[in-house]
């Protein structure tokens, strides 16, 4: 009985000193640090111009612009733009799928 | 079991628990803060909001934003002229300090691609303002600095005895419970406060690519080089492309 309690005593204290939590990360960043996807907005201006922007956890990235009077018309500059953009997000190793 | 041996349990079990607590104690003690971490672009319609982590023990600390768990990414807008896409990372961002060489390292992006870069906690110069405010119980006393291209107040606590802040935010004799730029671009705001006692070590996420750091100089020289070359980029199809001069930070001065 004797060697019961001395048992349970040595293994309570092994698991206690064993027990704590980890808590630190061990994420490892490396290089690719590629994403999934991007924000991602169009925007055009007066007429002239439209441009797609690629943002990144809050932050603009890369901007597309292209002009109405290279384009053939502001409809076309933007659907230029917006495509400039999903080819950069691709480009990027991103997934375009929905967009 | 007779009565003696009951006895000497009852005895010997409480001093072996109180010892390792002690023992523990005097380790080392870890900080971990909870933070609501607020993005609003001057050029973007709507803010990114995430839940950021802050841990810290004596020789260094992580500051974690969780913009994986980021459930402000939806679907905002999308019709010919306007769309708006709601997208994840793969990985969340890390800060990480180093609290004995007084070194941070971030990942800076050129458009997408990453940059480890390395900076000092020297990077700010505050100001303590003799005004206060309660933080989450704290008493948290004011301070101001200018860094790279945004105006920033500070309220920061000595009843916490870890010199520590969100972000790359530090150099203050306290912890930085709330910061913020004054053009409510940048905010960060502490919500939850826990020390425990714990052996873990905090490790350098980038430790295995250390050797590939840059300095923000260096960091910015190479910026400024990409959007110039940019300012001559044209598609065959007449389109230009172009980086912003700042984010958070300024990259390229007027």
């Amino acid at each position: 009985m004797k060697k019961i309690l001395i048992l349970f005593i040595l293994a309570f204290g092994f698991m206690s000193f064993t027990s704590n939590e980890s808590v630190t990360s061990q994420t490892s960043i490396n290089e690719d640090l590629s994403v999934e996807n991007f924000d991602f907005k169009l925007d055009y201006i007066k007429d002239i111009a439209c441009t797609a922007t690629v943002t990144y956890n809050g932050e603009v990235r890369e901007t597309f612009t292209f002009y109405a009077s290279q384009s053939g018309g502001l409809a076309n500059a933007c659907t230029r733009a917006r495509t400039a953009a999903l080819m950069y997000i691709l480009s990027q190793g991103g997934d375009t799928t929905g967009l | 079991m007779n009565v003696n041996n009951i006895f000497i349990f009852i005895l010997i079990f409480p001093l072996i628990l109180f010892s390792q607590i002690k023992e523990s104690n005097s380790s080392s003690e870890l900080l971990l803060v909870k933070y609501e971490h607020s993005i609003h672009m001057e050029n973007l319609p709507t803010a990114t909001t995430v839940n950021a982590f802050l841990r810290v023990n004596k020789y260094g600390s992580i500051y974690e934003m969780d913009f994986l768990n980021n459930s402000n990414f939806q679907k905002e807008e999308d019709s010919e002229s306007v769309a708006i896409f709601a997208i994840k990372p793969k990985v969340n961002d890390f800060i990480y300090k180093n609290l004995v060489t007084k070194d941070i390292f971030s990942i800076q992006r050129i458009g997408m691609k990453p940059f480890l870069v390395r900076d000092s906690d020297t990077i700010f110069n505050w100001t303590i303002k003799n005004e206060f405010e309660y933080i989450l119980g704290y008493k948290s006393q004011k301070a101001t600095t200018t860094h790279r291209g945004r105006d920033y107040i500070a309220y920061f606590t000595t009843e916490i005895e870890f010199n520590n802040g969100p972000w790359k935010f530090g150099n203050l004799p306290g912890l930085i419970l709330k910061v913020f730029s004054e053009d409510d671009v940048f905010k960060i705001v502490a919500n939850e406060i826990e020390i425990r006692n714990t052996e873990n070590e905090i490790e350098n996420p980038y430790i295995d690519n250390i050797d590939k750091s840059i300095s923000w100089e260096a960091f910015t020289n190479a910026y400024k080089k990409k959007s110039e070359e940019l300012k001559h980029y044209r598609s065959p199809d007449g389109g230009v492309r172009s980086i912003p001069k700042r984010g958070i930070e300024t990259y390229i001065e007027d």
